[in-house]
């Protein structure tokens, strides 16, 4: 059952200038998905338009199946943390996470067996009277998440929640927001521009570029196999090349042609990891061979990045070997398996 | 550097509390006129204040011209900052934003004399009318920065909060919004209370007939006596101007405060 359902929205602030181009989306019950991008995409903009605060100038917003479109913010039933977490500094811990309940006119104790156990489940207990400015970043983010889920919303809404999180502790804390997700089976859509935690978190991940969504995948699927150049730069993908001509097995990138296992006629990029990439001082037999001169060496722990001048422009290499110092005249190999080739 | 630091801050309060430290001790001088250094001891200046009917009631005046355009000035300042701080994007900001602060760059006199041409001469209205217009519009600047800043200061994701919880959106301006000003007012209508109450040259141009401004008064005295009346009348101007700030202080914490 599909929860959540983006209908070719369009929106703009100002006329004719659109943030959001046609964006589509469907999020099934009880999942994850992570709406991943760079800043200024349009990430926290398509989470306005779930919310209702904006409304697409077209397109539709259907939340279970009804279309809420129009429906006023504050009649859908949607929580959601911000990414400045929002707390009401007024108010203390207790009465932030009540507020919602009291508005929506959940019995007294039906609202206090919920805040007990909320509390409990997010380990904020001892805090219920302290106010937000006597809370860590950390602490408000857990009494930011407890505010939003309880009032038991169809759909949760969460804008980067880990920016203001001490990077040490990002790991564990999205690793909990992950654990009372699945525990409470809520619908999550979860904003990020860090691979990383999307990767991590999300059981899809979307990707996100000028107003569309690109790609939407599961994690692995999603950094094996991207489809655009976009999302294979975003997935770490270095070397990333546009093809010229496509002939059986061979693709031509700047005059050099270059054999990959598995061919698509709409081919428009190819992209390579710089893990994926070998050097050598004479040219493989086996191998698919570019030949460059090495423009620079650096250290990356137990592995070494070159950067090379070849044939087809400038490519970046991560490999174990030392060996080769900048000027060296190599050659360059790959697996026609790990050449992708790119749609878009 | 310890040390310099400290001789620093001592010459810079040396400079800034002597000019009001003089009235202070001149209001108690036995001479008859205003000069250094005072002799004796004597409150009679003090009690002379009270025996001239036109302080007092200029006193009332002042305070409630000040009250009234600085209610208003606040009144009129929260729809527009509001409407500033709410949509970002919208055309006319920055017109709105200069029309509000307009006249702070205008100098006092120039403004005074415009409404004198303006309000009183071509619109005929009365004295204590005219007046208000007046502060209104010497303290509306102060009111809609102040308010303007704590709202900013507030964000816009706290009302966007109160309202996907199931609030709507006055409901969240008012459970969560006016809440978190509440120090923005206050400030913004005690500062606007002492621009009014100082605004003297819109208080000269202005005042005609029955309503007679305090500072106003105190010129008018002065022009016919010289006597340290006024430096005593100045001397409680300040006390009444330090009560003021420290009320306020007590009553919203305007410097400290738990609650942010
Ligand atoms: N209230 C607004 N008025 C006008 N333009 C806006 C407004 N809010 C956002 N924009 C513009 O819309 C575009 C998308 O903004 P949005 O906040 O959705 O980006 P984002 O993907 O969330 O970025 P970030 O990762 O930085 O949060 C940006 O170019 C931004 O300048
Ligand atoms: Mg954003």
């Amino acid at each position: 059952m599909k929860d959540v359902q983006l209908i070719n929205i369009w929106f703009y602030y100002s006329k004719g200038d659109f943030i959001l181009k046609g964006l589509e989306l469907e999020v099934e019950r009880g999942e994850l998905v992570a709406l991943l991008g760079a800043s200024g995409c349009g990430k926290t903009t398509a989470l306005k338009v779930i919310a209702g605060f904006i409304t697409p100038q077209k397109g539709s917003v259907i939340i279970r199946g009804r279309d809420f479109t129009n429906v006023p913010p504050h009649k859908r039933n949607i929580g959601i943390v911000f990414q400045s977490y929002a707390l009401f500094p007024h108010m203390n811990v207790r009465e932030n996470i009540l507020y919602g309940m009291r508005i929506r006119g959940v019995d007294k104790s039906e609202a206090e067996q919920r805040l007990d156990h909320i509390i409990e489940m997010l380990g904020i207990k001892g805090l219920e009277d302290r106010y937000p400015s006597q809370l860590s970043g950390g602490q408000q983010q857990r009494v930011a998440l407890a505010r939003a889920i309880a009032i038991q919303p169809d759909i949760l809404l969460m804008d980067e929640p880990l920016s203001n999180v001490d990077p040490k502790f990002r790991s564990k804390i999205r690793f909990e927001i992950k654990k009372i997700q699945k525990q409470l089976g809520i619908t999550t859509i979860y904003v990020t521009h860090d691979q990383d935690d999307a990767l991590e978190i999300a059981d899809r991940v979307a990707v996100m570029n000028n107003g569309i969504i690109e790609q939407i995948a599961e994690p692995f699927e999603i950094y094996e196999r991207p489809k655009t150049a976009y999302v294979a730069d975003f997935m770490g993908f270095e070397n990333v090349f546009p093809i010229e001509l496509i002939e059986e097995s061979y693709v031509v990138v700047r005059g050099v042609k270059l054999r990959v296992s598995s061919l698509k006629n709409d081919g428009k990029y190819i992209a390579i990891r710089s893990t994926k990439l070998f050097i050598s001082k004479e040219p493989s037999p086996n191998l698919e061979n570019i030949s460059g001169k090495i423009l620079t060496k650096a250290f990356k722990g137990d592995r070494v990045r070159y950067l090379l001048n070849t044939s087809i422009g400038d490519l970046a290499v991560l490999t174990q070997n030392r060996d080769f110092n900048v000027g060296d005249n190599v050659y360059i190999h790959y697996n026609p398996e790990d050449m992708l080739i790119l749609s878009g | 550097m310890r040390a310099i630091f400290y001789i620093l801050s001592i010459l810079c309060f040396t400079f800034l509390l002597t000019p009001i430290t003089m009235p202070l001790l001149i209001s108690f001088s036995t001479l008859e006129s205003i000069s250094f250094p005072p002799k004796g001891f004597t409150i009679k200046w003090f009690a002379n204040i009270f025996r001239y009917e036109t302080f007092t009631n200029g006193f009332i005046v002042s305070s409630s011209i000040a009250f009234i355009s600085s209610l208003i000035a606040l009144i009129l300042s929260l729809p527009s900052s509001y409407i500033l701080y709410r949509y970002k994007s919208l055309s006319i900001r920055g017109l709105v934003e200069n029309l509000f602060t307009l006249p702070i760059l205008m100098p006092e006199i120039v403004l005074s004399y415009l409404l004198l041409l303006f309000v009183y001469r071509a619109l005929g209205i009365v004295s204590l009318i005219s007046l208000i217009i007046g502060h209104t519009l010497v303290v509306i600047p102060f009111a809609m920065r102040i308010i303007y800043a704590s709202l900013l200061n507030l964000g816009g994701d706290i009302e966007d909060a109160a309202v996907s919880l199931g609030r709507n959106r006055l409901g969240a301006f008012i459970d969560v919004v006016l809440p978190n000003i509440k120090h923005g007012f206050v400030g913004g209508f005690l500062t606007c209370f002492m621009v009014s109450f100082n605004a003297v040259s819109i208080s000269l141009f202005l005042s005609f007939g029955e309503a007679i401004p305090l500072p106003v008064t105190m010129l008018n005295y002065l022009q016919i006596r010289y006597d340290p009346t006024i430096a005593a009348l100045s001397t409680l101007l300040v006390a009444f101007t330090v009560l003021l700030c420290i009320s306020v202080e007590k009553v919203v914490g305007l410097v400290s405060g738990v609650r942010g």
